[in-house]
């Protein structure tokens, strides 16, 4: 029987503990002894897909002017590359493109052309579908007793993306900038256990500020992928 | 946002599955009075990226003159109807059919315009398209603007049996992305309940 380090933590962690500050917070203690860092880290890489899927969800869009609108998304993952489209409910492809070491656009309707939203759109669908990047791993709890693996990189600049558990099996992943104010954040809800992968029914991301976004994503269908057909 | 609303209004009423074609189109067929149709489609969704395609399906219905209701029911419930010169847009949300707001209705009646015409047998008088055929069964659509021919190369319809209908539409993106809609059920100059123009 798989026990997951966290399971316990979290049946006792009162409901609605997710934590949506806008800056970083310190961990209050950090695990130590390699074993339950080891569960720890198992626990996190839960949240991400594990191998190849076709991911489809009905995105709803919000601007932060309170305009907005709903189209299809598609993520296929594997072990080379991350590929998503964005299409109309109708099925017209709006956005298609998949990233391996570059980003390789296929094809742009505008608005949707300019490189600015494809590199955002695939910063956004990386922080969901696959584990942050960095050297500095530390695993423990907020303040509030929340459960965190938090991963520190510099790629350009120091980002920290924290993954932290909530009720029901589910999580959030925060992002926040070198200067510690968040910069993205996503929440999942409605969570099943489909193998190694934790998979949300529904996936809220906001990105704060005034030029900020929300995105509502509600999962359609979910495919483990067994090479193209 | 006007490309884009052009583009997929284009698309959805490029769809529509059923018109009388003229005398001096490329594919000769008997003209048939057209009152209304109503059938229902399988979507097949295919892109360079996917694992597998993406099927969708559901049901649309047009009144003549200008009226087409295009409905999905599977997978995600959303519903396009034109009436009066209008159209509406409506998306499930948490179990609820929403109007979508803010789509450019300028581009949606010329489109309605262009469909009319197709009704009426004035085909080729297409202000969006060059007809052509590939076999006496199969119509060839396509876009004359090459800013459209850049997102949409061409649109391939097989003509039914039954004068009017329409077997398949496959709309091509490129060379790897394509939308392929299946008609079935296909029933011509039925009644058709007037409220299914009116709301979702």
């Amino acid at each position: 029987m798989k026990i997951y380090f966290f399971a316990l933590v979290m049946a006792l962690l009162p409901a609605g503990c997710a934590v949506t500050t806008q800056q970083l917070q310190p961990l209050s203690s950090e695990l130590t002894g390699t074993a339950r860092q080891q569960e720890a880290a198992r626990s996190c890489a839960a949240v991400f897909p594990q191998g190849k899927w076709q991911f489809v969800h009905s995105i709803e869009f919000a601007m932060a002017d309170g305009s907005g609108s709903s189209m299809l998304g598609v993520t296929v993952l594997d072990a080379d590359s991350l590929s998503c489209a964005l299409m109309t409910t109708e099925g017209f492809t709006l956005f298609e493109a998949r990233l391996t070491d570059t980003l390789q656009v296929l094809r742009a309707v505008p608005p949707f052309d300019k490189p600015e939203f494809a590199q955002g759109l695939m910063r956004d669908v990386q922080a969901i579908f696959i584990p942050p990047q960095g050297h500095n791993q530390q695993y423990g709890k907020l303040t509030n007793s929340t459960d965190c693996c938090r991963t520190t990189a510099v790629i350009g600049r120091r980002l920290t993306t924290d993954v932290l558990f909530t009720e029901n099996n589910c999580w959030q992943i925060n992002t926040f900038d070198n200067q510690q104010k968040m910069i993205r954040s996503i929440t999942a809800r409605s969570c099943k256990e489909v193998g190694a992968t934790v998979i949300p029914d529904q996936l809220d991301l906001t990105v704060p500020g005034p030029a900020g976004y929300t995105l509502k994503m509600t999962l359609v269908d979910a495919v483990p992928g067994q090479g193209k057909q | 946002m006007k490309h884009l609303a052009s583009f997929l209004f284009l698309c959805i009423l490029t769809l529509f599955p059923a018109f009388s074609m003229a005398e001096d189109t490329v594919v000769q067929h008997d003209r048939v009075r057209l009152h209304s149709v109503q059938a229902d489609f399988n979507q097949e969704k295919h892109l360079k990226i996917l694992v597998r395609p993406l099927i969708s399906t559901g049901r649309f219905v047009f009144q003549a003159p200008g009226s087409l209701r295009w409905e999905y029911s599977t997978p995600l419930r959303s519903v396009l109807i034109m009436h009066d010169g209008k159209i509406k847009k409506y998306v499930e949300v948490n179990g609820e059919l929403v109007e979508e707001r803010g789509l450019r209705l300028d581009a949606m009646q010329v489109v309605l315009g262009e469909i009319s015409g197709w009704l009426e047998g004035r085909f080729t008088e297409n202000a969006s398209f060059d007809v052509s055929s590939r076999d006496e069964r199969t119509v060839v659509l396509t876009p004359k603007k090459e800013g459209m021919r850049t997102f949409i190369p061409s649109i391939e319809l097989g003509l039914a049996d039954q004068v009017g209908l329409l077997d398949s539409v496959t709309i091509f993106e490129g060379p790897d992305s394509f939308t392929r809609l299946l008609f079935s059920k296909s029933v011509l100059n039925q009644p058709v309940a007037d409220d299914l123009f009116r709301k979702p």
